[in-house]
């Protein structure tokens, strides 16, 4: 089994776009489509070594979820992937503990070069 | 009538598009403005024209009383474009950027007026120009015009040609944090414009396979 990386985000279609940048590299991609589903599957024994996440979802939304991810996984790198691209809105997000932020849509250039800064070359 | 058909997957393909737009649109208003702007999970339906002025009006508490901005945008991508502002909300958005105290009773001034429509003008213009520029499109504008009043079948009617067909509407609620402003944006897309739409949606998530 590869190294897992979690996608959280609650459009199909922004996971498919980066389930297709990501199908040639060695991780295994797992998918949660809300913040909850991505804590639950942490709760239940998931230990992705990367995380995507999205900021503007329904429930408890990306930052709540991302402070909940960084309060259980530590140091994990969870990289931001986001149509809000206001200052504000990454000042936000990089205290409540983002290692960086993505543009929405993130291109493949992008994404792979995030990952290798967190020391995961694809 | 162009069929109006949009499975899940095309429906939450124009979710995220107009999330991405919209997000382009609150970074160029934050800007302007030095405010954040909070952004809810844009919805996408199809409704039917005729039904038009009841499914807007059943979208917020109070339709009686609005500024509305409408832009049509001209391209492949075409139809017009709504920002709606409860009347109120547009004083205070008004009192954001001019720095005066609007009389509430009194009737929207020139200047007043003017900055409603220019808010409309960067919001509408910065959304649709980037879902076009994803779908491979670029759209022209004629000039944002102005409307107050109820929102009611005579006022969509400006706007919108009648008919039997569907106009696929985007819609996002926004919110100027500690401001406690909100207002809509609505996209409603003409017969021609739906066809098109629903071809280059089916050529994206190909591309996304």
């Amino acid at each position: 089994m590869g190294q897992k990386v979690l996608l959280v985000d609650d459009s199909l279609v922004a996971r498919l776009g980066m389930k297709k940048i990501l199908k040639d590299t060695p991780f295994e991609v797992v998918e949660a489509a809300s913040g909850e589903d991505a804590l639950a599957a942490i709760d239940g024994g998931l230990r992705p070594v990367f995380v995507f996440l999205d900021l503007t979802m329904p429930g408890m939304g990306g930052l709540n979820a991302l402070r909940e991810l960084r309060r259980r996984m530590g140091e994990l790198p969870i990289v931001v992937v986001t149509a809000d691209i206001q200052k504000a809105t990454i000042e936000e997000a990089r205290l409540a503990g983002a290692t960086e932020l993505l543009p929405k849509p993130a291109d493949r250039g992008a994404v792979l070069a995030a990952l290798a800064r967190a020391g995961l070359p694809a | 009538m162009t069929d109006p058909g949009f499975g899940p997957l095309e429906l939450d393909a124009l979710r995220e598009l107009m999330n991405v737009g919209f997000g382009r649109a609150a970074a160029t208003l934050s800007e302007l403005m030095d405010l954040h702007v909070v952004l809810s999970v844009p919805r996408v339906e199809l409704v039917p024209i005729e039904e038009l002025a009841s499914y807007v009006s059943s979208e917020v508490d109070d339709p009686k009383s609005f500024n509305v901005v409408e832009q049509f945008f001209l391209g492949k991508f075409e139809g017009s474009s709504f920002l709606l502002l409860p009347e109120e909300e547009g004083r205070r958005l008004v009192d954001l950027l001019v720095g005066e105290d609007a009389d509430a009773d009194a009737p929207l001034d020139s200047l007043e007026r003017d900055t409603i429509i220019e808010i409309g003008n960067i919001i509408i213009g910065a959304c649709v120009s980037k879902v076009a520029e994803l779908l491979g499109d670029v759209v022209t504008y004629r000039p944002p015009r102005f409307a107050a009043g109820a929102l009611d079948r005579e006022l969509f009617a400006r706007y919108v040609k009648p008919g039997p067909g569907m106009a696929l509407v985007m819609k996002t609620l926004f919110r100027f944090e500690r401001r406690d402003v909100f207002g809509l944006l609505f996209l409603v897309t003409t017969d021609t414009g739906l066809g098109w739409l629903k071809r280059a949606v089916a050529a994206w998530l190909e591309s996304l396979s």
